[in-house]
């Protein structure tokens, strides 16, 4: 049986269509190492000069009001006078701490600031968030500034308590392991998921090219399939190879960070402004871990799907078309709040994103207290399992045979 | 042993195999010989259970036979196919085929060495079998099935593509793997080959399998009882029909003629020698019926 799994490895990292996904991959990993990594420019950032001109802007508004009368002056204005006079000290301390290079004071300051900041914006008409929320066909704009403000709050006060190197790139989320965690909440992993398909849509139907060498190999046809399961599974880890050139290289660039720096996990009411039970911090090694963890599920799940498809249909395209649905089949009743009507933590497309999901982001966007990593982790281990008993009973059949 | 029982197998209304009930022994050499079409590689596809018989059953050694998956495993651990030339892995080398069946019958990794030796196929056999002739490829194919060593081994036009040297290299091998008390079944179309070194050699009719000896008396003994004759004159014919009623001609498509003599006597030999030495026939064996002349005799193609 070995010697049936190598042989299947040799071929499938032999295979001119893995090959090319391979090297696309390593390509865009270098790109995006290269161009798009250094590039990057979060919208909340460390910037004295921003810091600056904002607080002699208020400081200004201030000097000038407490000479006048304040119950000549129309109400916003009284309100703006005694918002900024605490928010300035905020302002002061951060740019204090950021010229004596004091990054711990920084980030404390920085906690309180945002939380303060937060506080007069989200439930103020007339105040708001950084300009670059505000862009076309942002609905919640508003909501997003809060959300990242909450979410900056937290970091910065893990910061405050963090024994280890912190740095300006560290609070920016510029590291190489703050990039991974950016990008698995973003489209990372339906790349890796599209990957693993795309790897492993050939994995059985392959060997109808080469019947008359393969069938009379006594091996049986079950086993076939779990060493092609096997030899997929490995593949699409593999998939982290070429990622791993892009993480040296942005590591080199930007420092790789560290394991034990914050990844908040939002709760639905995360944005009940004040209330600091409604986010748990996790590690980033612990956000890695589990995302890793649901990611690695899904590639059995879409390996699964593939060689249930390959048995029962023996096409590719099938596979091609089955699996696209699989990733894609959340887009069909993914809509913000839809949590709150429907119970969309009960179907395993839902945990798709698996960086939001663990950070708990779709709990927030879906309204649903309910899509949970550990419930994802279940759901998706229940398909792949249920796929691959279907497939190996098929399989089991006297009549079946897996290459005609 | 192979146990083959009352096998049938029809597509649509055509019988390919009708009703065929025959055993294999070990150690035996067997030859099918039959045009296309008429159920050879059907024969066996069955054996292989690659293709499930309308009825009747294939034994092994007694008592195991397809009944499940696992007895299907069981079976071809000891009962192999020589693969098609056009299924080889165009990106792999010949060598890593015979890996790959060195490893998947668990055989002598020293047979590898050996079977590319004897083969000849040292100068080729570490480059991608995409690059390789006809011939290389079919000696591959060849090689992939000596060194997976089944104790059955099956071969579907084995000789094909290959020239006279590799057919007596093949030809000299297999003898040595029926030495070695292997069955081995080959259906071939190289009729002069098979007849060499088949124990027995059956032609297909009506999905029926036919032994030689049953179509020709004797056929598997080296007696002398037929008279070859090439491009044989009418009158000739005709003036040997009137001195000896007793030798029966038949004429095939290849211009050969055959006279059948009822005894080999040295009288009646002689005296038919001098007779076309007489006549100027100059071109005649003495001998037996040939498997190329059964097979245009069986497949009625005398004129």
């Amino acid at each position: 049986m070995y010697g049936y799994f190598k042989f299947e490895l040799k071929q499938f990292f032999t295979n001119k269509k893995n090959l090319a996904i391979y090297f696309l991959l390593a390509f865009a990993a270098l790109f995006y190492a290269f161009k798009i990594a250094p590039a990057y420019d979060p919208i909340e950032k460390v910037d004295r000069e921003e810091i600056e001109a904002r607080y002699l802007t208020r400081q200004e508004f201030i000097d000038d009001l407490s000479k006048r009368n304040l119950r000549e002056i129309h109400p916003t204005s009284v309100r703006a006078y005694y918002d900024f006079a605490d928010i300035n000290p905020l302002d002061k301390a951060r740019m204090d701490a950021l010229d004596a290079n004091d990054l711990k004071k920084y980030a404390e300051v920085t906690s309180d600031w945002y939380i303060q900041m937060n506080y007069l914006t989200f439930y103020n008409e007339n105040l708001f968030y950084n300009d670059r929320y505000y862009v076309a066909d942002r609905e919640f704009a508003n909501v997003e500034g809060a959300l990242n403000a909450m979410d900056q709050h937290f970091r910065y006060g893990a910061f405050n308590e963090a024994n280890y190197e912190l740095s300006i790139g560290v609070f920016e989320q510029r590291t190489a392991l703050q990039t991974f965690e950016r990008l698995l909440k973003g489209p990372l992993p339906l790349i890796l998921i599209i990957c693993t398909l795309l790897l492993a849509i050939d994995i059985v139907t392959k060997d109808r090219r080469h019947p008359s060498v393969l069938k009379g190999f006594p091996i049986a046809d079950w086993k076939k399939l779990l060493m092609k399961i096997g030899v997929a599974f490995i593949g699409s880890i593999a998939l982290f190879v070429p990622l791993l050139i892009g993480f040296m290289i942005i590591g080199a660039q930007s420092g790789f960070g560290h394991l034990k720096l914050p990844s908040p996990e939002y709760a639905l009411n995360f944005m009940q402004i004040g209330n600091e039970s409604l986010a748990n911090m996790m590690t980033l090694g612990m956000f890695l871990g589990r995302s890793l963890s649901l990611l690695i599920v899904w590639f059995i799940v879409i390996i699964n799907v593939v060689v249930l498809c390959s048995v029962l249909f023996r096409q590719e395209m099938v596979n091609l078309a089955v699996g696209l649905f699989v990733i894609f089949g959340e887009k069909f009743y993914m809509n913000r709040g839809i949590g709150y009507f429907w119970e969309v933590e009960k179907v395993p497309t839902t945990y798709i994103h698996v960086g939001k999901v663990v950070s708990s982001y779709q709990n927030y966007f879906l309204g649903s207290e309910n899509v949970d990593y550990q419930l994802g982790l279940l759901l998706l281990s229940i398909c792949a399992v249920v796929l691959l008993v279907i497939a190996l009973l098929i399989s089991l059949n006297k009549r079946f045979k897996l290459v005609k | 042993m192979i146990a083959i029982e009352n096998i049938t197998v029809q597509f649509a209304d055509k019988k390919v195999l009708n009703d065929i009930s025959i055993k294999f022994e070990q150690g035996e050499m067997i030859g099918l010989v039959a045009p296309n079409g008429t159920g050879k590689s059907t024969l066996m596809n069955v054996i292989m259970n690659y293709l499930q018989p309308t009825s009747g059953k294939v034994s092994f050694n007694g008592n195991l036979s397809y009944s499940s998956k696992s007895n299907e495993v069981r079976i071809h651990e000891f009962v192999s196919m020589m693969p098609d030339q056009s299924d080889l892995y165009n990106h792999l080398s010949g060598r890593a085929h015979l890996k790959m069946f060195a490893t998947m019958w668990k055989s002598d990794p020293k047979l590898i060495d050996e079977t590319i030796e004897a083969l000849n196929m040292g100068h080729y056999v570490n480059k991608k079998t995409g690059t390789y002739s006809l011939g290389m490829r079919q000696r591959l194919c060849f090689a992939m099935q000596i060194v997976a060593n089944t104790e059955i081994m099956m071969m579907d036009e084995v000789m094909n593509g290959l020239d006279p040297n590799n057919i007596e290299v093949i030809s000299k091998i297999l003898m040595k793997k029926k030495a070695e008390g292997k069955m081995i079944i080959i259906a071939s179309h190289l009729l002069d080959n098979l007849e060499k070194y088949a124990d027995r050699i059956f032609l297909f009719n009506d999905g029926k399998l036919v032994d030689t000896n049953e179509i020709i008396e004797g056929f598997s003994q080296a007696k002398i009882k037929t008279v070859r004759v090439k491009n044989m004159e009418e009158s000739v014919k005709a003036l040997l029909k009137e001195k000896y009623p007793i030798i029966e001609q038949q004429t095939l498509v290849t211009d050969m003629t055959l006279l059948h003599l009822p005894r080999s006597e040295p009288m009646l030999l002689s005296e038919l020698t001098e007779f076309l030495v007489d006549n100027n026939v100059m071109d005649f064996a003495f001998g037996k019926v040939t498997l190329n002349d059964l097979y245009a005799l069986y497949y009625h193609e005398v004129v």
